[in-house]
């Protein structure tokens, strides 16, 4: 008996919105303490980079905790909307049952009149008094005592609760996307190919096609600077030509879901070596930012940085770990190499583009999950749940009487007040106005 | 180009006198310096307008490619809200902390360079516009929560330090709805603001989302105000705890648009 109130009070605890909160905060104090440490090796912590690898602070948001922390939360989340569940349907559809049952006498928003009805319909009259304010209305009957209950805006917690929920669809795609991702970068000469192998298993499975770079320009807009970069690829499968298109920053290019991105770009040097121990010249293609051993010189090594704007390269060239020379280079120019190993002449350049195939087939989910979750957020806003209930009794004396009760959460609670305020001197003066009008017809 | 400087000092100063005749009228309770105080606030907004209209001139794009542009749009958007909000209800001493809010944030850009280069391919976007745009409403609804909770806590406080002045400080209930309504405005737009991040993120980069500083101090706020609205909604949660929360969650949003941008690198290196 014990374990079972340990259980259910655990339970109970669990799901409700006090440990909601709870978790609120402490996520957003993990995220606090994650943001101070840059996800990666541990590199730039100097003599500490070991205690952050040890704690797993080089990647916080890949820890264990930190998941389990997003997991507990989604829990909550879903098992707080289970728990609404119930309560939404008896206050969006109650049974006539439950509106008998209602104790409109001990709602935060009462109002009690009572009147001569001299003959007046006045049941039918309120009805329709709701009705014409665009309320729904049930009424129940039991002897001489009538139930009115009338609402408006129900879908409002529904909005609520699906906001809820899209959250968690938010997070589970999140989480799916983690597992099923896959991600790849090529680096294309233009009029190279390569063949691409991405996928997982989790997901879709390996997948094979080749990517070829037809061309790479650079686009500048009208005051000169650059507008976006454009790689023409043709995508090859099975010996096919199946896909051509354009890969521009922010203009992703997909091919059966795999989506390719344009990374990076440069331009690769075109070298030629001559003279020396070499009979013929050799010719290769070198990429920036790389450093070279020279062939024949085994304690010699060439450094290119990146093609400058004016068309020129950096160089270095060094013996074992020391820098012996540096200079730039143009089209044409040529570098004298030491212990007359030749020269080293850069013949021109060629365009290189590197792209990422990015394949995430949880990015459907994720994206229906945050535009539901924004939808729903300004729908919640403005559709605003509004009940009144109304209880008639007929009195000994043949008078009505009539009380009318509303309920509001706090936060609501001074704008449901002035509606309710504004709702009752409308049902006043309607009342009034009706036993003119019998009177009249009398 | 001469416009953009003029009307920049234009909406300094007139922001620096809307504080001093607001603390005036709220020290000392004159209502000709709140008079003169809205006026001058009005003025301050006009050349916060032109100045935006005269970098919009010159850039051929909207301004909200950097820290100082978005400085500048934030400012215009706290005070067009406040100039508004009390075109249909006046609260004693708002004006002292929105007008003020205002100012800051125009100093702090001040001491920024100004430039007026071309957008990185990256940030030639649509998604840039929806993104800042939430951003501006959003921060400024904040803006106007932190007002209205930082004049509740004088309020409701007993410090005889704040006696006088609380004597002429609107009712509570008046400046809890505030502090609530304009949370309530934000946080969608909020919301709002990491949705469209994110799909733009995942056009540009290939990823929705990648633990980026400003990224998470993104959602660090909107947990912190998705607490306060849970906080009420469910808790029942008034008065000076959840003004207390408000002004955490407007300590996280200043965190988000300055500390981060200054302290913490990624790429949102630019704003």
């Amino acid at each position: 008996m014990a374990e079972r109130n340990f259980f259910n009070r655990t339970w109970r605890l669990f799901t409700s919105m006090r440990f909601g909160l709870i978790l609120l905060c402490i996520l957003s104090a993990a995220l606090a303490f994650a943001s101070l440490f840059a996800p990666g090796t541990g590199q730039g912590y100097g003599e500490t980079a070991w205690l952050v690898q040890v704690l797993g602070l080089d990647n916080i948001y890949r820890s264990f905790l930190f998941r389990l922390l997003f997991a507990l939360l989604c829990l909550n989340l879903i098992a707080c909307s289970i728990n609404r569940l119930y309560m939404l349907k008896i206050t969006t559809f109650p049974s006539p049952e439950q509106i008998k049952k209602s104790n409109i006498e001990q709602m935060p928003l009462i109002y009690r009149t009572s009147l001569e009805t001299g003959g007046i319909p006045a049941e039918d009259r309120l009805v329709d008094f709701f009705r014409r304010r665009h309320y729904s209305v049930r009424k129940c009957r039991d002897g001489s005592t009538t139930w009115l209950y009338a609402s408006r805006g129900k879908a409002g917690p529904w909005f609520s609760f699906g906001l809820h929920i899209s959250l968690v669809v938010v997070v589970a795609g999140f989480a799916w996307g983690g597992v099923a991702r896959s991600e790849t970068r090529v680096v294309l000469l233009v009029g190279e190919q390569a063949e691409v192998v991405t996928g997982s298993q989790q997901s879709s499975g390996v997948d094979r096609f080749t990517i070829r770079l037809d061309d790479f320009t650079t686009l500048y807009d009208a005051s000169g600077a650059i507008d976006n970069w454009v790689s023409r690829v043709t995508i090859i499968a099975n010996g096919q030509e199946v896909q051509r298109g354009d890969v521009m920053v922010n203009h992703p290019f997909n091919y059966r879901g795999y989506h390719l991105y344009q990374y990076s770009y440069g331009q690769a040097l075109k070298v030629e070596l001559a003279g020396g121990a070499q009979g013929t010249p050799q010719a290769a293609v070198l990429s920036p930012n790389r450093f070279y051993r020279l062939p024949g010189l085994e304690n010699y090594g060439i450094w290119f940085g990146s093609w400058n704007e004016n068309g020129t390269v950096d160089y270095a060239l060094y013996k074992g770990h020391q820098e012996i020379a540096a200079g730039t280079l143009s089209t044409g120019e040529s570098i004298t190499l030491p212990e007359s190993a030749g020269i080293l002449r850069l013949t021109g350049t060629n365009p290189f583009s590197v792209l990422q195939v990015k394949h995430d087939p949880s990015i459907p989910l994720v994206f229906a999950g945050l535009t539901l979750m924004s939808l729903f957020f300004f729908l919640t806003l403005f559709v605003r749940h509004r009940r009144y209930w109304l209880r008639m009794e007929e009195t000994a004396d043949g008078a009505l009487s009539l009380i009318l009760g509303s309920g509001a959460s706090m936060h609501t609670r001074a704008l449901a007040r002035e509606e309710f305020d504004g709702m009752v001197r409308e049902i006043e003066s309607s009342l009034a106005l009706w036993k003119g009008d019998e009177q009249d017809v009398a | 180009m001469w416009l953009e400087p003029l009307a920049f000092k234009i909406a300094f100063g007139a922001y620096l006198g809307a504080v001093i005749l607001y603390l005036a009228d709220f020290m000392a309770d004159k209502p000709v310096a709140a008079r003169w105080a809205a006026a001058v606030a009005w003025l301050g907004l006009l050349g916060n307008t032109a100045a935006l209209g005269a970098r919009i001139a010159a850039t051929g794009r909207l301004p909200l490619a950097n820290l100082y542009e978005f400085g500048l749009c934030f400012a215009w958007g706290i005070m067009l809200g406040y100039l508004l909000l009390q075109l249909k209800v006046k609260i004693k001493g708002l004006g002292v902390f929105t007008t003020l809010m205002g100012f800051l944030v125009i100093a702090l850009i001040s001491m920024l360079p100004r430039e007026t280069g071309a957008l990185m391919p990256a940030l030639r976007s649509n998604w840039l516009t929806y993104h800042v745009l939430t951003a501006i409403v959003a921060y400024s609804a904040f803006a106007l929560s932190f007002a209205g909770a930082v004049l509740y806590l004088i309020a409701s406080g007993d410090s005889p330090l704040f006696a006088g002045l609380r004597r002429r400080l609107p009712d509570r209930e008046v400046l809890d709805r505030l502090v609530y309504q304009a949370v309530v405005i934000g946080l969608p737009f909020q919301t709002l603001l990491i949705v469209t991040g994110a799909i733009w993120a995942q056009y540009a980069w290939g990823a929705y989302w990648s633990w980026d500083p400003k990224e998470t101090w993104s959602l660090i706020t909107w947990l912190v105000y998705a607490a306060y609205v849970h906080a009420r909604f469910m808790l029942g949660w008034r008065g000076r705890p959840a003004a207390y929360l408000a002004v955490a969650g407007f300590i996280v949003v200043m965190f988000t648009f300055v500390g981060v941008t200054f302290l913490m690198s990624g790429q949102h290196s630019y704003v």
